[in-house]
């Protein structure tokens, strides 16, 4: 059986998450989904996704926040992030620019372009086989 | 002190230098309002003025100040200070704080006033700089609030087409109803933005009637008591015999009790608990009209608690526009009134609003004064 790759989305938007797992799920991926923070963090140590979507602002816990914990967690560090975000494009310099986060390895702002997001996310995948 | 050195018409070369050296505005004016003697630093700003009317000098006008500071003191021989906005020799404004002492001679008759002026010009300026940055700081986190709950909803409207489209290709009904679903909803959360927005950006004066509180809860209670029914809360009015009318915008407060009650009625549904409850109670403390609408939810958190009162802050992901507790924050202000919480996750949460009865006094005759000012057909 082939093995898929798991991406796990994380987004308090409900209608986001049934988009881009609907989305990943019809492009042949495993799609496991978190509506905040907390959740996400659990969801990505206990599925150990593939590649991660990331909202970064968030009510309960920031997306920065998660990403930091994302990236300093033993079992996580390695898994790339995609930040997904509907705040503006200063954010990506405020991420780009931190000394606690590194840049994640993807940056989409709302509404996405799917094409180039699932072009991005393939183009991750392939890096990390390598 | 000699008869002379008394007399400030008559001062001598010390008192002079030490006139001429402060560094304020020092003037001095008889009993007809005339500048008799003004300082070296007074000449500078306002201009040469001997025996000028003070008022005439200071702020370019024919008659006498309302609140003269100098009258004060002509009649009561107190110490007496002002605020005040002048007109500079190149007409430019002043702002100075004026203090005013009487000037006895040695028989103890008082025969003029001193007025001791400090420019504060820079720090007014600086303080319109900050208010204006301020302004400014306000408008753009408006401005990106807004266009992040664009982007959510145009992502949305984006997923809704896509699955639409999706359940098309694949005749899948079910993913047809679920694409159909997410783009009504968005198209509601449009709507929805652009409503709180405007309710939002509306700036205006409360319009106070003398109306029973009481019956404002019970207005809301009506409207929601179904909702609540269906959902298993109980919907609960709590009226205090001591409440009276009171001066409110009955449409304010309405906004006001709807945003919280719906808040109220989300936290219940929220929470695992059975036996959930939303509580609206009225009631009367020290002169203080009370508002309050408590619940047994989910609660708020103390991150959270941080942020609800700031402009798109939502907890409900696709469900609110992050403006209800904004806007209710602006009516209550616009009463004179005051809103605060007190809650912790997991054990429900209490909405308070005050409104101090003077202040809604004080509004009301305002209101009344300024409706009686306009002609019949203004609005």
């Amino acid at each position: 059986m082939k093995y898929r790759k798991k991406i796990l989305v994380i987004d308090d938007e409900k209608d986001v998450l049934t988009y881009l797992s609907t989305f990943f799920a019809d492009n042949d991926f495993a799609v496991v989904c978190a509506e905040n923070g907390r959740e996400g963090l659990k969801r990505a140590i206990s599925d150990s996704p593939d590649v991660i979507t990331l909202d970064i602002s968030m009510p309960e816990e920031s997306g920065v926040k998660l990403l930091r914990e994302l990236q300093s967690g033993e079992s996580t560090r390695k898994i790339p992030v995609i930040v997904i975000t509907g705040v503006s494009s200063d954010l990506k310099r405020f991420l780009d620019n931190r000394n606690q986060i590194h840049s994640p390895e993807g940056y989409f702002e709302k509404p996405v372009d799917r094409d180039l997001l699932l072009t991005k996310v393939k183009e991750i995948l392939k890096a990390a086989k390598k | 002190m000699s008869e002379s050195s008394t007399n400030p018409e008559q001062w001598d070369d010390g008192y002079e230098i030490l006139f001429n050296s402060v560094p304020c505005y020092v003037t001095v004016i008889d009993r007809d309002f005339r500048i008799v003697r003004a300082n070296d630093a007074f000449h500078d700003s306002f201009g040469y003025a001997p025996n000028i009317h003070c008022y005439e000098v200071y702020k370019h006008r024919d008659t006498k100040c309302r609140g003269c500071p100098a009258e004060k003191t002509f009649g009561d021989s107190k110490i007496h200070r002002s605020n005040q906005v002048g007109v500079g020799k190149k007409g430019q404004k002043i702002y100075y704080t004026v203090r005013t002492s009487a000037l006895k001679d040695v028989r103890r008759n008082l025969t003029h006033v001193i007025e001791i002026s400090n420019d504060v010009t820079p720090l007014r300026k600086l303080e319109e700089r900050v208010r204006q940055a301020e302004r400014l700081g306000a408008v753009g986190q408006t401005v990106a609030g807004l266009a992040h709950s664009i982007k959510n909803i145009l992502m949305g409207l984006e997923g809704g087409k896509y699955i639409v489209s999706l359940g098309l290709e694949k005749n899948n009904k079910e993913m047809i109803n679920q694409g159909w679903e997410m783009l009504e909803r968005n198209f509601d959360k449009t709507t929805s933005l652009v409503k709180d927005f405007l309710s939002f950006s509306k700036g205006r004066l409360p319009r106070l009637e003398i109306v029973d509180p009481g019956k404002l809860v019970m207005e809301i209670v009506d409207l929601y008591k179904e909702v609540a029914s269906r959902s298993s809360i109980e919907l609960a009015p709590e009226i205090d015999d001591g409440v009276r009318s009171a001066p409110l915008d009955p449409s304010g407060i309405h906004t006001c009790l709807t945003n919280l009650v719906s808040n109220a009625l989300d936290a219940c549904l929220a929470s695992d608990k059975k036996g959930t409850k939303v509580t609206i109670r009225v009631k009367e403390k020290k002169g203080v009209l009370i508002f309050q609408v408590e619940d047994n939810g989910s609660g708020i958190d103390y991150e959270i608690k941080k942020k609800i009162f700031t402009t798109f802050f939502t907890t409900k992901g696709g469900g609110g526009t992050g403006l209800g507790l904004l806007t209710t924050r602006k009516i209550i202000e616009e009463h004179g009134g005051t809103i605060s919480v007190v809650s912790q996750s997991g054990k429900g949460a209490r909405f308070e609003m005050h409104f101090p009865r003077k202040r809604l006094l004080e509004l009301y005759r305002q209101s009344t004064r300024n409706s009686k000012g306009q002609p019949a057909n203004s609005k």
